[in-house]
């Protein structure tokens, strides 16, 4: 090893300060290695582990990197991220500073939604909502511009920004969003700490709020699409916003001017968040004042203007936008809310027909393999609302009202969301205002952390340790922990579940894809799963999908003999992907009687995925 | 993607966000403000999402288009203001800097660790079933007859990630139609046919197209078209 000839001058002269003056760069060497390595060595043992097992998660993630669906995302992962979640447990329980808690959070979360991104070769998600961003990032990063007619034609900040990263980085467009996405995401709890920092705020209490913001994990945001970004966006203009309100005076222009961004960031870069958003921020001037009266709050509150002022900039901009630049988006919104008004049929949720008649066991594994992690922080929230309720009279009035407010945006979420489950609008596409809601609950689930942590650290450690290794079965979704379908339908095997939560797309649907679009008359009319019609867009482009006249209803229904079709396009349940279609229309003694029948012919097989012709 | 290729993308990532928004961060917060480490990342990270979305949707929405010869000078000139008006704040100036011996022989080892455990951790692994497959297809016209003969055009993708020796056959109602010599390929190389059959007397009963691996008694993969005098 070779050291410097001579060490920084402050080393020398605190080391000859303390030691023996005079004696130089040996003495200096001396009080460096006391200070600074052999100290080190026993102080940040946890915190190279940690790092080292991140790393290896990384490592692995890519040498076991493959395009085909397994069990679930962490098959041949699974010891090393336990041995990860461990050494976070370990760091955050040895850990004192808030600035460091930080940055475990942030490379906890960073690492664990890289691993889908590492480890799958396509981009992780069979939605449709994969399909159009990647074909945007794409388009944009070959030609520059989006392409046109999707709903992120006229608003497509978050694709700009995903393309420089491509373009720099000159990657392909599934390497830099399954990798970008999640770096990107990590700096949510930076943003907490910014936050945090403005309050006068119990240190430890402050640190809990830091750890719980590393749980606060939405499965949604394994996936690629808008709405984490939307949150993330969401949470930069509340961060700036209520750090303006709260924080020193010296801050109030690059507040402001980092507020006015970060509007225009949201309303340029996802539409839905924008929209979520100011109807979350319409009613709160009024919530805030009620709020303000039984939180005990100071009469010469400045948030409640304040919120009135950030209603009425977002909801001008955004109308204005909306409006004249983005109105294919308008549109869209409009006619979602004329298929709402007038009961349109739209395509349903694949629940199984007779899902009512299940255990209440099954049930249960049902909801815990969607919504288990999102189950303990509402319990946890719910627990630390009581608990800041009963201390309300210790806490900092900046820090009651920071309270006040996000407990008012978190209500008026929990409202928008028990109102889209009670009328079925947009489809039940419900887990979206989950994410939104999942970011700030960490104020509240983090007073419960350090109301256990008071008073036993080591009931705080269990408990600490029990959510970290439970929530990986909900954070990663698990697919064995959903009941088979033997368990409606005497017909269907166990191994064929009820729901699929697999999203990964594979080689075998690729490949037959591109069989398909190389040797297939355009005109053919084509009837296929979800899940392939949704794959087929994304590898084709929507333009040259929409050449070909791609159905689904017959598939769903089974009724394939009837439909109108000239090809159609059938994968076995496994290796090729997951289906969205109901258990019944999709289990593997269905598709096998779909390959053996005596009307179709099979013109292409690559043992998992087939393409079926009509007679 | 490699390793590489993932530190490509987090260098491009800081270089699109992290460093332009750590500028602006300087640049718009005033002298005497002291933000700590772990601020800074917050604020440029921020920063640098709001500016680089700001950019490309303008871009977008003029017309000029998202590239990298329009958005480097964009990004870079703004940086270079940032930079400009940081320098005047008095708040790019190093001379405050310090970092712990604690925390940079931290550094240093962690990176050590990281580095030695790249270069130990074995990159292979064996093949899963799963990632090996062969693509055996025929036009999707399905057939020719010309003249009383039927031309068949299967085609073999090997995609078993090793060479692997095939045999083609055709049989009617289990009867022996056609059978290809021994057909060997590397790994993701591809084979197609062409061949002519006498069309079969019964034209009710479908052609089975069968591919077999040289090893295996049982077909590996199975096609089925039908003989009408419509192909």
């Amino acid at each position: 090893m070779i050291w410097p000839k001579r060490l920084p001058k402050r080393w020398e002269e605190q080391s000859s300060q303390r030691l023996h003056p005079g004696h130089g760069e040996q003495t200096a060497f001396i009080a460096w290695l006391r200070d600074g390595a052999i100290t080190a060595v026993h102080t940040h043992a946890h915190i190279w582990a940690f790092g080292v097992l991140g790393w290896l998660i990384i490592l692995v993630s890519l040498r076991e990197r493959r395009a085909y669906q397994d069990s679930w995302v962490l098959e041949d992962v699974l010891p090393y991220v336990l041995a990860f979640c461990a050494a976070f447990v370990w760091v955050v329980l040895r850990e004192l500073q808030a600035s460091r808690l930080t940055v475990f959070a942030s490379i906890f979360v960073t690492v664990l939604r890289l691993i889908p991104g590492l480890k799958y070769k396509w981009a992780y998600g069979t939605a449709v909502d994969q399909m159009v961003h990647l074909s945007t990032v794409q388009s944009i990063m070959q030609s520059g511009f989006p392409p046109a007619n999707t709903p992120y034609t006229d608003i497509p900040g978050m694709h700009a920004l995903l393309s420089m990263i491509g373009l720099v980085s000159k990657t392909a467009v599934d390497d830099v969003v399954g990798i970008a996405f999640p770096i990107i995401l990590g700096l949510i709890p930076f943003l907490i700490y910014f936050l945090t920092s403005q309050l006068r705020i119990n240190s430890t209490l402050r640190n809990q709020i830091i750890i719980v913001t590393a749980l606060a994990f939405d499965p949604y945001f394994l996936l690629i699409q808008g709405s984490p970004f939307g949150v993330l966006l969401i949470t930069l203009v509340l961060v700036f916003f209520l750090s303006r309100e709260f924080g020193s005076v010296y801050y109030q222009l690059p507040l402001t001017i980092a507020l006015l961004g970060a509007i225009m960031a949201l309303t340029f870069g996802h539409g839905v968040s924008s929209l979520i958003f100011i109807l979350l921020i319409a009613g709160m001037p009024i919530a805030l004042k009620v709020g303000g009266k039984i939180w005990q709050l100071p009469i010469k509150n400045q948030i409640v203007p304040g919120a009135g002022r950030l209603f009425t900039f977002t909801a001008v901009l955004f109308t204005s936008w909306w409006m004249y630049q983005a109105r294919g988006v308008f549109s869209i919104f409009v006619n979602q809310i004329w298929a709402f008004i007038t009961r349109a049929e739209v395509e349903k949720a694949p629940i199984p027909s007779r899902v009512s008649e299940l255990g209440i066991v099954d049930l249960a594994s049902i909801f815990w393999s969607l919504h288990g992690n999102l189950l303990i922080m509402v319990l946890l929230s719910g627990a630390g609302v009581i608990i800041l309720w009963r201390q309300r009279t210790a806490l900092s009035p900046r820090f009651r009202t920071l309270l006040t407010t996000l407990f008012v945006i978190e209500l008026g979420l929990g409202t928008v969301l028990i109102g889209q489950l009670l009328t079925g609008f947009g489809n039940l596409e419900y887990f979206r205002l989950l994410g939104y809601a999942i970011v700030f609950t960490p104020f509240f689930a983090g007073a419960t952390l350090w109301t256990i942590y008071r008073k036993s650290k080591m009931a705080w450690t269990a408990v600490l340790t029990a959510i970290v290794f439970v929530s990986l079965f909900q954070i990663f979704p698990y697919q064995p922990g959903i009941p088979g379908g033997d368990r409606l339908f005497s017909h269907i095997n166990s191994d064929q579940y009820l729901l699929y939560l697999h999203t990964v797309v594979t080689d075998y649907q690729k490949e037959m894809l591109d069989f398909v679009q190389t040797h297939v008359n355009p005109t053919a009319t084509i009837m296929s799963d979800r899940v392939t019609k949704d794959e087929a867009y994304r590898f084709w482009g929507s333009e040259q999908a929409e050449l070909y006249a791609i159905r689904t209803q017959a598939y769903a229904t089974a009724d394939l003999d009837e439909g109108d079709w000239d090809y159609l396009l059938l994968h076995r349940v496994g290796n090729a992907g997951p289906y969205s279609e109901q258990v019944e229309v999709r289990h593997m003694a269905q598709i096998d009687r779909i390959l053996s029948s005596p009307h179709y012919a099979v013109v292409y097989n690559n043992g998992e995925s087939f393409v079926l012709s009509r007679r | 993607m490699s390793i590489v290729l993932l530190l490509r993308i987090l260098t491009a990532a800081g270089l699109v966000i992290l460093l332009p928004g750590y500028l602006l961060t300087q640049a718009l917060f005033p002298r005497g403000i002291r933000l700590d480490g772990t601020q800074q990342i917050a604020l440029s990270g921020a920063f640098g999402i709001i500016l680089a979305i700001l950019v490309g949707t303008s871009l977008i929405v003029m017309q000029i288009g998202l590239s990298l010869s329009t958005f480097l000078p964009v990004v870079g000139i703004i940086s270079l203001a940032a930079s400009a008006g940081a320098w005047q704040r008095g708040r790019l100036a190093w001379s405050g800097f310090r970092l712990p011996p604690a925390a940079l022989f931290s550094g240093v080892v962690l990176i050590l660790l990281l580095v030695m455990t790249t270069a130990v951790f074995p990159s292979k692994r064996p093949l899963n079933p799963a990632e090996q497959f062969t693509e055996f297809y025929i036009d999707a016209a399905g057939k020719n007859i010309q003249n009383a003969v039927v031309i068949i055009t299967p085609s073999i993708i090997n995609h078993e990630q090793t060479a692997v020796t095939y045999a083609v056959r055709v049989e009617q109602s289990g009867q022996l139609l056609y059978e290809s010599d021994p057909i060997y390929l590397e790994s993701e190389a591809k084979w197609e046919g062409d061949f002519a059959l006498s069309t079969p007397d019964d034209v009710t009963a479908p052609l089975d197209i069968l591919l077999f691996q040289t090893a295996d008694a049982e077909p590996y993969r199975r096609l089925s078209i039908w003989i009408d005098g419509e192909g």
